[in-house]
This record gives structure tokens, sequence and C-alpha cells, in this order.
């Protein structure tokens, strides 16, 4: 039963706002101050034995109540998005683990380069760290996940993976061939997926559904890498607890946050420390709804940056037929074989920055005639609908993985008219695709049909440049980090400039997106924060 | 919720969004349990029901159109209709089609025909060998060759 006043909680050390990739990376990190530790999460635990993927009509699931987007899938804890100004919808899950449980597993570090675009290109803004900052946490974060991969990417500086590569099946080994006889850069792609047994997690099996949960527990989901090591450090983990805002005192520090329980009913939560971790979406999210009169834009948003700057990766597809049956359906499905051999600027092309080539595998029948591959277009009735489906087992496919550079203009902002079921303003995106990223889409598939017919492809199908709709799983940007806090939310380390003892450690405060899956990175700075606030303890809100 | 002759009707026009390969082998859509899928959609969310009931009508009228009895209706005029239907009326035909997709390739005994496995892919997946380490290095061997492809900065 609801209740009208205010459920006060005793204050805690630290206060984290949820409990997925990069919320379980700090708490893990802060474990080591001996400190009180508590997580909200606005999601409950999932049942790996009742994924999706262990039933009979799992492929439905993938658009109903387990589709990656929020507005489909509809669950308790989901809040809605308006997407209506945007070509690409955010996706995620909400759950302990958050999108690790859905996510594909797809392993890249960020380019050194990457942290260095102003200088190196002229384009973005560099960040006030570098890749040799984050290294260590990249190796700390491996051991933790249990990362899968070959040693010696010549496209990185040299580190060493924690498992073998897990299988790049017939597909890869194909098209591996097609970029070697191209002579183009291509390695096997890093990934959280186990290629062998690893503390007390089972090795893949195989199954290409990842998105629908990995029910062998192959795939890494903090659920099952770093809540259970949280757990036996005794961190509490309050689920079902939905943050409407964070408070703020009379000395501009954060006082803690206020939250709705599974009942409905408004908590208090105060804290010495506030990190937020809700993904480049949730955060701005929740910062722009917590309003005062020291902030009427929005905690911390003295800049005016809260929201803006969003970054996803625009991505389109091409996919070959080829003669012989690829399977690909076997093994995971994002993780085969990545060509990054167009990632760095070239000024002898028409844009800066660059883009990778993945080699996804593609996946069930259904979703096949659903969209293609990433086309989002029903493939044909009658016909040649039988010939298409012919075509499914021949299939191999390239995604082309763009950069994307900030734009004020590309941004999250709250749409008061559309809330959640505890009536918390919903975050509305407004985002074009930059005319930059259109010449490097074009350029891209064009690169990706050249590698498919090398690999022997004997017939290319191309989503024409479009961008996939539900392509917004990289949500950068929309608090970044850098040392002047009058274009910048957050300084080197996660801390707030408006804000001292408010951090922010998801893909918010990325200043660049790279052209990578960003969840290794992300876990990577939220390591590396929590080690800053370590170092910084005795003075940490001067 | 739907009686013989809706879903007879509906059955028509199944049939021929996918039709069943040349040599018999895999099912047309209106001889799985598509129907049957459609119809427990139709009854989960009103606004399918009411979308579906529009082309019910478009179809009951299309055959009262050719004068003849529902078993003799031929193939080329049924895809006509279809044709007809999909430009007027595009978002019936649409969401019709996209969920006669989903019951059709959700048949665990469909998937089969397509090299995939009826049972769920967990707890068995599949048996991929992993690569031999020597034929890996062999095959980035070439990559290896080209040297370091990052800026170092």
């Amino acid at each position: 039963m609801q209740k009208n006043e205010i459920t006060k909680n005793p204050k805690v050390d630290v206060l984290i706002v949820g409990a997925g990739a990069s919320g379980a990376a700090i708490a893990h990190s802060l474990t080591e101050l001996g400190v009180s530790i508590t997580c909200l999460e606005q999601g409950n635990w999932v049942d790996h034995t009742n994924f999706p993927s262990t039933k009979p009509d799992y492929e439905l699931h993938r658009y109903s109540d387990f589709s990656c987007d929020p507005n489909v899938r509809k669950q308790p804890q989901d809040y809605p998005i308006n997407s209506d100004e945007s070509p690409i919808t955010p996706v995620n899950y909400n759950a302990v683990g958050g999108s690790t449980i859905n996510y594909l597993g797809h392993w890249p570090r960020f380019h050194p380069s990457d942290f260095r675009t102003r200088s190196l290109d002229g384009v973005g803004n560099d960040w006030p760290i570098d890749y040799e900052t984050l290294e260590p946490f990249y190796d700390i974060n491996s051991n933790i996940m249990g990362v899968s991969g070959l040693s010696g990417n010549p496209a990185y500086p040299y580190y060493k993976t924690t498992l073998p590569p897990i299988t790049i099946g017939k597909l890869g080994q194909i098209l591996a061939k097609g970029f070697n006889k191209l002579g183009w850069h291509w390695w096997p792609s890093d990934t959280t997926i186990l290629s062998q047994e690893y503390e007390g997690r089972s090795k893949c099996v195989n199954a290409g559904t990842c998105d629908l949960g990995c029910a062998a527990g192959a795939k890494a989901s903090v659920d099952i890498t770093y809540w259970p090591l949280l757990k036996r450090k005794r961190v509490e983990l309050r689920t079902q607890c939905r943050v409407r805002e964070v408070t703020i005192n009379n000395d501009g520090m954060a006082k803690g946050v206020l939250y709705y329980d599974s009942e409905g009913n408004l908590q208090e939560q105060k804290a010495e420390i506030v990190v937020m971790a809700c993904n480049g979406i949730g955060t701005p999210r929740i910062l722009l709804n917590s309003k005062s009169k020291l902030f009427p834009e929005g905690i911390a948003n003295r800049s005016g940056l809260i929201g803006k700057n969003l970054m996803f990766h625009p991505l389109s597809g091409v996919v070959g037929i080829f003669d012989e049956p690829m399977d690909g359906f076997k093994g995971p499905m994002a993780c085969s074989i990545l060509s990054q051999e167009f990632y760095e600027t070239d000024k002898s092309r028409d844009f800066v920055r660059g883009y990778g080539l993945h080699s996804g595998r593609y996946t069930t029948p259904m979703t096949y005639a659903l969209g293609g591959y990433g086309t989002d277009k029903l493939i044909p009735w009658g016909n040649e609908h039988r010939k298409s489906m012919d075509e499914y087992p021949y299939l191999a496919g390239l995604t082309v993985v763009t950069e994307d550079l900030a734009r004020e203009s590309n941004a999250v902002t709250l749409d008061s008219g559309l809330t959640d079921s505890n009536g918390i303003p919903a975050p509305k995106i407004s985002y074009k695709v930059d005319e930059n990223t259109k010449k490097m889409l074009v350029h891209g598939e064009e690169r990706a049909k050249e590698a498919l017919l090398a690999a022997g492809a004997k017939k290319i199908i191309s989503a024409g440049g479009d961008v996939w709709w539900r392509a917004g799983w990289h949500q950068m940007g929309t608090a970044r980090m850098g040392n002047n806090p009058e274009n910048s939310v957050v300084n080197s380390w996660g801390r707030c400039h408006d804000v001292k003892n408010l951090f922010i450690v998801d893909g918010s405060i990325f200043v660049t997106a790279g052209a990578v899956n960003p969840t290794c990175t992300i876990q990577a700075l939220s390591l590396y924060i929590g080690d800053s606030i370590k170092k910084n303890v005795e003075n940490l809100f001067d | 919720m739907w009686n013989i002759e809706e879903r007879n009707l509906l059955k028509l026009i199944l049939k021929e969004l996918i039709p069943a390969s040349e040599d018999g082998k895999i099912p047309s859509a209106g001889l799985t349990n598509v129907i049957n899928y459609l119809e427990k959609k139709s009854k989960e969310e009103l606004s399918v029901k009411k979308l579906f009931n529009v082309g019910i009508l478009r179809v009951k009228n299309f055959v009262i159109s050719t004068k003849k009895d529902i078993n003799y209706i031929n193939s080329k005029d049924t895809i006509l209709f279809l044709k007809i239907l999909e430009n007027e009326e595009p978002f019936f035909f649409k969401e019709f089609l996209k969920h006669t997709y989903m019951g059709y390739y959700s048949e665990p005994t469909v998937r089969p025909y397509f090299g995939v496995s009826s049972n769920p892919p967990h707890p068995i997946g599949y048996e991929v060998p992993l690569e031999e380490s020597n034929f890996l290095e062999s095959l980035v061997e070439p990559v290896k060759k080209r040297g370091v492809c990052y800026r170092k900065c």
C-alpha cells in the first residue's frame, strides 16, 4: 500500500544509482575503502534459467517481452523513450546487470587516437585522460569479466587477453580469407563470451542467441561476474527502486536521492557520495529532473551540457550470399571477426575519423524474414519470399559501425508529456545523423561489398545507406568529461565540476565515441574513477 | 474466436504470403499453426484484433466478388487481390505480414527446413569446433606482417 510520507533511510557512505556495467565496476573498486556502499536498481534480478533462449518460441520474445527496445518491451521496470525526432532509438535492459543482460558481449577497446581527436584530426574534443591511463583498468576488468580473444592485434598497443579466442566459425574463416586477399586488417573479435570454462562459468555452446540472455552463463553479464563478488563484500543492493532525483543541500553538495520503491512509496536515501551509473540516457534524465534553486536547469548543469552531445554508433549492414552454407546461426551473434582497416583518419577520404567492419553472424530465420540483415524491412511475400529464404543458409554479413561526432543539437531532454509508471518524465531524443557519418556509411558499405565479394559472395544485399532504427545500444557523451567547467560536466576523474560529491561513471562522460562497442571502455573508466576516488579520498571535495 | 469461415478466409491469403516450396517439402503458411498464432495475437491485443477484422472483411468481399466457392479461387486471383490490398491497406498489410512471418518462423517444425534446430538454442546449442591455434595464427599472419595499424599518440 502506498504511503504519503517519505521514508527516510540511514545515511550511507556511497550511493550508486544503477547496477549495470559501470555501477558494478565502481562498487567493486570502492569496496577497498571499507565504507558502506548501497546500490539502487530500478530492475530486478533476472533468472538465467528462464531466459527466452530456453523456450521453443524463443524468437518471438525478441519482439515482445525481451525486445532490446524498452518501448516494445514495456516491462514494469522500463521507462518509455520518445524517439520521434531521431532515426535511431535507444535500446537497453533494466535489471541487475543492466544492458549486459542482453548485449552481445563484443569487447573491442578504444584506440589511443579516440582520446585525441581534436589534436589529431581537428574534430570533437580531446579527453582529459588517454589510452595509457585506462590500460591497467582494461586489464583488471578483462580478468573479472573473462575476455576471450587473440593477443597481438596490430590495431592496438599490445595487451594479453584472458582466454583464447572463441571460434570464428566457417563464416569468419571465409571472410578472413577475403580480407587477406585485399590486404586489409581483420582480427578475431575480443569478447566476454567464454571460449573455455572460467571462474565457475561454462564455455559458450554456440547457441547464437546472445541477445535473448545466455542461459549457459558463458556471456559475462555483471550480475554473474561482478555482483557475486560485491555480495561477498556486503555491498547492499536494493532492487525495484527507481530514482526520481538527486537532492542537494544548502552548501551545493548532493544530499542523496529520492526514489520510488517497488510499492510506489517515495524514499529518501542520503549519502556522502552519489554515483550515477544509469547509461547515457538514464543519467542525464535523472540529472535534468533534479531541479533546485541552485540548479534550476538540473543538478550539476551550470555548463548547460547535460543531455547534449549525445552520440550513438550509426550502423548499416551489407550481406553476401555465398555458394555454400555459412552456418551463421551457430556461434555468438556479434563476435566473429572485426576489421579496423578504415578505423583511423585517412586524409584522402571525404570524411574524418573512421569505422569498423564487424562480421556479425546472422541470426535465426524469423529475424532474417522480419528485417533481413539490419535493413529493418520485411523480406518480400509470395514467391519472392521463398527465394529470399532459400538464400538464408548461405548468408554472411558485415556491419558498418561508424564513429559519431559530438553535436550539441543531438540531445536528451525531458518529455513532460510522457512519463514512466512513477510519473517521472521520460527522456526525449533529438538526433540527426551527421554528414560526416553519412559519408562514412556510404564508404563503409562499398568496402563491405568489396570484402564480401573477395571472400566469394555471389550476390550482395545492402541497406542502401539507411541506418538501423534499433542501433541505439551505445549511448555516450551526454555529461562529458573535461578540465574546463564551461565546456564539460565532470572533471578528469568523473566528479561533477558543480557538485563535488556527485560522480558520473557511465557512457555519459565519454568525450568521443570511437567506432567500437563501448562497454569495455565504460567499465575501465569506472574502475579508473573508483581508483581516483581512493587516491583522493583525503581531499575528495576540495 | 474466429469461426471456420473466417479461418478459411485467412488461410486463403496465408498460403500465398508464404507459399510452399516448389517441391512441396516446405509447407506454406496456410498449412502450419500460423492461423492459431494470429488468433492468439488477436485475442491478446485489441489493436491487432481491430486491424485483423478490417482484413477479414476485405478478404470476405474479395471472395464474394469472385462468385466462386473459396476452395475454387485460384492462386493468380488471390495474388492479384493481395497486391491491391497491399496498396490500399498498407498498414494492415504490413502488420499482418509481420505477424504471419512471426507465426510461421516460430514454429519449431519449420526451423529445421532452414538448418536451424527445432529445439530451443539452450542448453544444447551447436557444435562448432574451436580453430586450432596454428590454423588461426596462419590466418592472421598476413595481418601481422603489415605491422601496427593504429596511431600512436
